[in-house]
């Protein structure tokens, strides 16, 4: 087994995976054997099903997959030397001009071909507030727009040079120009919907977000309503991707890396990514000993809703907690 | 700044836009139909009728429905009532359209076979 980050950081930090076939024991500090987890039969009684089952993936915490640390693909010391790595780079760059958001808007329109982790870790390397630039200790913002600026502007001239050169106009009697109309109308409104500029806001001094469309405010609230999470969808053989999603409440969710097979990579990034930016990160599953929860709702620990266990179970929020 | 309130359609919530336009296209099908009936019953000028653009109005009253059927599906989940009403009945008329005109279509065909 490749060996992975090791279990002696403190309880502060993000709880790493552990070497071998232990598990993180969550605010125990300590890693426990735990060898009936790598295996795919039904879980020990301290596990819970997921609320969203996926008959592919049977519920242990890590996905049937083969182990990424023993195939040729994935470098074993990855996460290791990625931490080192990172960890040579200057901080992230403090500025206060706004000429420096200037090329930067664009950096979230990936392909979805060269969007994996590489380049997201690359991008990490000079920025480690990635996609956020860092305004104010404790103060981030995103501005963007949205892909479908050039998805909607594509399809619009596609169906406008085929209505102005005529050339799906009759098929056999029927006029069929009508869809190049169509493909018009929804492109143009793509692509003024997404022409406002977007503005997201992580401010830790007065612990809200805000998020506001070209100037407008859409929704600002408490920071525990602002996450990274991994998305799991799998095809029909059993092969699961992953997917590293920004998101919120009333937030456009934000795909930073799409449809990668390598857990451990997107795990790790994810969890440094919510850890420069100190919001909270979500596993794939709705139960599991992952989740990183830096932020609680108010009044978490008298609320009736979340209920302390005694195994150390953190549960993801459920919609009616996060209601503000 | 009144140029930027005529974009105020783009903050509405998620979901009404599609709802408005399903209902739009719903007034559009609505008049086509119309003059379709008149021509069919009354005036007999069976060549005015909208034969030529079949294809595109069927897709266009499958991606009405469509549409609103995703706009309910957004006022469900934003639990707005009067939301959800516009929605629902959107995707109400939307359903009532399309059977109306495949029922003309079939008329129509039925017609064209000269059985009389």
């Amino acid at each position: 087994m490749g060996s992975v980050s090791s279990c002696l950081r403190s309880s502060e930090h993000c709880q790493p995976s552990c070497a071998g076939g232990s598990q993180w024991g969550g605010l125990a500090g300590k890693c426990t054997p735990v060898t009936e987890a790598w295996s795919t039969e039904k879980p020990s009684r301290t596990w819970h099903r997921p609320s969203r089952t996926h008959s592919h993936c049977p519920p242990v915490p890590r996905p049937p997959c083969p182990p990424w640390s023993l195939s040729e693909r994935a470098p074993p010391l990855w996460p290791a030397a990625l931490d080192t790595l990172l960890s040579q780079v200057p901080k992230g760059k403090v500025s206060g001009l706004p000429t420096a958001f200037g090329g930067k808007r664009f950096q979230l329109w990936a392909l979805g071909f060269f969007c994996t982790e590489r380049h997201l870790a690359k991008r990490l390397k000079s920025n480690s507030f990635y996609p956020f630039t860092q305004q104010q200790p404790g103060v981030f913002v995103l501005e963007y727009y949205l892909d479908t600026v050039w998805k909607g502007a594509l399809l619009f001239l596609i169906c406008f040079t085929l209505v102005s050169t005529n050339f799906l106009k009759q098929v056999q009697k029927q006029q069929t120009w009508g869809f190049s109309a169509y493909g018009m109308g929804v492109g143009l409104w793509l692509l003024v919907s997404s022409l406002p500029r977007r503005r997201l806001v992580l401010n830790h001094t007065r612990g809200m977000y805000h998020f506001s469309i070209q100037g407008r405010t859409v929704c600002q609230g408490p920071m525990h309503l602002v996450y990274m999470r991994l998305a799991l969808s799998s095809d029909a053989y059993g092969r699961c991707f992953f997917q590293l999603v920004l998101g919120g409440h009333k937030l456009e969710p934000l795909v930073l890396v799409q449809m990668s097979e390598r857990y451990e990579q997107m795990e790790y990034l994810g969890r440094r990514m919510a850890q420069k930016l100190n919001i909270n990160y979500f596993d794939y599953l709705a139960t599991s000993y992952r989740h990183v929860v830096r932020h609680w709702p108010l009044g978490a620990s008298f609320s009736p809703g979340i209920v302390q266990r005694k195994t150390r179970i953190y549960e993801k929020p459920s919609a009616s907690e996060l209601e503000v | 700044m009144r140029w930027r309130d005529r974009f105020a359609v783009l903050y509405f919530p998620q979901g009404m836009s599609l709802s408005a336009v399903s209902l739009g296209l719903f007034f559009i099908h609505l008049s086509v139909f119309a003059s379709d009936l008149n021509n069919f019953y009354f005036t007999h000028h069976y060549d005015r009728m909208s034969f030529q653009y079949t294809i595109v109005l069927i897709f266009s009253h499958v991606i009405s429905i469509c549409w609103a059927a995703m706009g309910s599906l957004f006022a469900e989940m934003a639990e707005n009532k009067n939301f959800q009403w516009f929605a629902m009945i959107s995707l109400m008329l939307n359903g009532i359209m399309f059977f109306n005109r495949l029922s003309l279509e079939f008329l129509s065909i039925q017609y064209r076979e000269e059985n009389h």
